[in-house]
C-alpha cells in the first residue's frame, strides 16, 4: 500500500467529505472501493492461495432448477494406466469422460456501520481507512475462515484417510519444524494417488519463528544470518510460496496447511468484488461492504496438512 | 444433496407480498440443525432457532417462528460435492423472515385443506408429526390434521400460533401451484 503523507491524507479526506456533503455518495463509495479492494487483496490469505477470477454475465452458467448463478468447471479427466500388450492386440476402448464440479456463489456482507459525519472529521488518519477498516477485517475473516473450514472438511481429521484418495492427507508429524521435518511434510500430498506437489504453504506467525531458529547447519550460512538479522522476509522458500498469517484462530501453531497448484486446487470467482454501499441522511452516514463470491476445492488431492511437534 | 434436475424454482416458494425487502424488515440467518430428518428443507417452511443457534423445523411452545427464504439445497446455501469437491462458499447458512416483522407472506408450504381469512395457523415440529412423517413438519396448518393430530381447529394459547390467514389459498401465477397468503403473528402457547 502506498505510504501517504499527512498532506495527501488530508486531501483524500477533504475529497471524501466534499463528496458526502454534496450528496455524491456513489463517487465517495467508488473512492472507498479502490482502497478496499487493494487492501483485501493484500491482507487475506484465501485470495493469495486461490485468487478469484472475475465472473462476467456472459460466463455465468445456468441450471433449470434455480435462478442462482453458478459456474461449472471441468476437472482434468483421469485415465487408466497404459498396459503392455502383445503384438497384433488392440488396446482397450474407453470413452473420455471429464468430471466437473460446480462453483456456487454467496454474498458476504460486513455489518452495517453508522457514524456521525462530523465525528468522522476529527480523524487525522485516512478516512477511507476509518470507514472501511472494520468492514475489511470482517470480510477477510469470513473469506479466510470459510476457506480453512473447507480445507479441514476435505481432510476429514488427523491421520484419517480421505475418501477420495484413500490415504491420510492430514498427518501428525513425528518431528518439530526442522528442515527434515518440513521435507517429510511435503511428502504428504505426494503420497496421494494424484501425486500432486505442494506449491503453497500457509502457517501462522508463531510457527514461522521455528523456521527462523534454523542455524547454519540447516539453513546455510547467509540465509541463517539474514533470518536472524531481518526476520522472515521471504514469500518464496524451498521452491514454494509461503504465506504467513496472524490468524492463529484459523491456522494453529506448528501447523502447515499445504495446497497444490491452482490449476488442480479449484476455482474462485467474484461476481461482484468488494463494494461499499454508503448512504448519507442529514449528518448520519451508514455504510457496509459486500461482495458476491464463490470458491470450490475441485480436487481434494490438492490439499494437505501437517501438524508438527511443538 | 444437490437439487433434482427437473425441480423448478416455483415448486416451493415464499413471497413477501407486502413489507419486505425493507430496511425495517427482520430477517435472520443460521445453519440448519443436522438432526433435521426432512431433506431437502424447502423454501417457505416454518423454522425456529434452537438452543444451539441452528434452524429447527416448525415452531412450538414459545419458539419464534421464522419463515424460510432459502432452502437447504439452494445454491447460495449449499454446494455439496459428496466428497468429490468441497465448497468454501457457500457453507450452509440459510435465512428466513421472523414472524414479528411487518409483512404479509404467501407460501407453497401449507397442508391441504380449506383456509378462510382470520384462521389461525400453526406449524408442528418433526417430533410432533412422528417418525416417518417428517415431511409434514414445518408446513402451515389451520387444523391439527398432521399425523397423530386430533384435527381440531388451531386455537390461540392452546398451541403456538405463527400466522393468521389473510387472502387464503390462491393461484401463485405459476401453473398448478397455489399459495397460502397470511400475516405472520407470534402467539405462544399458554405454558403456565
Amino acid at each position: 500500500m502506498p505510504v501517504e503523507t499527512r498532506e495527501t491524507t488530508q486531501e483524500v479526506n477533504s475529497r471524501v467529505f466534499a463528496m458526502l456533503d454534496q450528496g455524491r455518495t456513489k463517487e465517495a463509495a467508488d473512492v472507498l472501493d479502490d482502497f478496499t479492494r487493494t487492501t483485501m487483496r493484500e491482507d487475506g490469505f484465501f485470495r493469495k492461495i486461490l485468487p478469484p477470477k472475475q465472473l462476467t454475465d456472459d460466463k455465468i452458467d445456468r441450471m433449470p432448477f434455480t435462478d442462482l448463478p453458478c459456474k461449472v468447471v471441468d476437472k482434468e479427466p483421469g485415465s487408466p494406466a497404459a498396459i503392455s500388450i502383445p503384438f497384433a492386440t488392440m488396446p482397450q476402448a474407453l470413452q473420455i469422460r471429464g468430471p466437473r464440479y460446480v462453483v456456487t456463489l454467496q454474498r458476504i456482507a460486513s455489518p452495517r456501520w453508522a457514524a456521525d459525519v462530523d465525528k468522522l472529521r476529527t480523524y487525522e488518519m485516512d478516512i477511507r481507512q476509518v470507514l472501511s477498516d472494520n468492514a475489511i477485517k470482517d470480510m477477510l475473516a469470513e473469506e479466510d475462515g470459510r476457506w480453512i473450514e473447507a480445507t479441514n472438511r476435505v481432510l476429514v481429521g488427523a491421520d484419517t484417510p480421505v475418501p477420495g484418495s484413500g490415504v491420510a492427507q492430514w498427518e501428525t508429524m513425528n518431528s518439530a519444524i526442522t528442515r527434515a521435518g518440513i521435507l517429510d511434510a511435503l511428502k504428504v500430498m505426494n503420497r496421494t494417488p494424484s501425486h500432486l506437489e505442494t506449491t503453497t504453504i500457509l502457517c501462522n506467525h508463531v510457527t514461522i519463528k521455528d523456521v527462523l531458529k534454523w542455524g547454519r547447519d540447516e539453513a546455510g550460512g547467509n540465509l541463517s544470518e539474514d533470518m536472524l538479522n531481518k526476520g522472515w522476509t521471504s514469500t518464496r522458500f524451498m521452491e514454494r510460496d509461503w504465506i504467513v498469517t496472524i490468524k492463529r484462530n484459523l491456522v494453529p501453531d506448528s501447523v502447515f496447511m499445504m495446497y497444490g497448484d491452482i490449476k488442480f486446487l479449484g476455482r474462485a470467482y467474484t461476481l461482484e468484488d468488494a463494494t461499499m454501499f454508503i448512504k448519507k441522511e442529514a449528518f448520519m452516514v451508514d455504510f457496509f461492504l459486500y461482495e458476491t463470491l464463490g470458491a470450490t476445492i475441485g480436487h481434494t488431492g490438492a490439499v494437505a496438512r501437517a501438524d508438527f511437534q511443538q | 444433496m444437490p437439487r433434482a434436475f427437473n425441480a423448478q424454482i416455483t415448486d416451493h416458494m415464499l413471497d413477501a407480498v407486502k413489507g419486505w425487502p425493507r430496511e425495517s424488515a427482520v430477517d435472520f440467518e443460521a445453519k440448519f440443525d443436522p438432526a433435521i430428518v426432512q431433506e431437502p428443507i424447502h423454501e417457505g417452511r416454518v423454522a425456529h432457532v434452537n438452543a444451539a443457534g441452528l434452524f429447527g423445523i416448525g415452531a412450538e411452545g414459545h419458539q419464534m417462528p421464522i419463515f424460510l427464504l432459502r432452502a437447504s439445497d439452494d445454491f447460495d446455501v449449499n454446494n455439496d460435492g459428496g466428497g468429490k469437491w468441497e465448497s468454501a462458499m457457500p457453507h450452509g447458512v440459510a435465512s428466513g423472515l421472523v414472524a414479528t416483522g411487518a409483512y404479509e407472506l404467501q407460501v407453497t408450504e401449507y397442508a391441504d385443506g380449506d383456509y378462510a381469512p382470520n384462521d389461525l395457523l400453526t406449524s408442528p415440529s418433526e417430533a410432533t408429526v412422528g417418525a416417518g412423517h417428517e415431511a409434514q413438519a414445518g408446513l402451515l396448518y389451520n387444523t391439527k390434521s398432521w399425523h397423530g393430530g386430533d384435527s381440531s381447529a388451531v386455537a390461540a394459547y392452546d398451541i403456538e400460533v405463527c400466522g393468521v390467514v389473510s387472502r387464503g389459498v390462491r393461484p401463485s401465477g405459476h401453473p398448478g401451484i397455489s399459495v397460502l397468503a397470511f400475516w405472520p403473528v407470534f402467539i405462544p402457547a399458554d405454558e403456565r
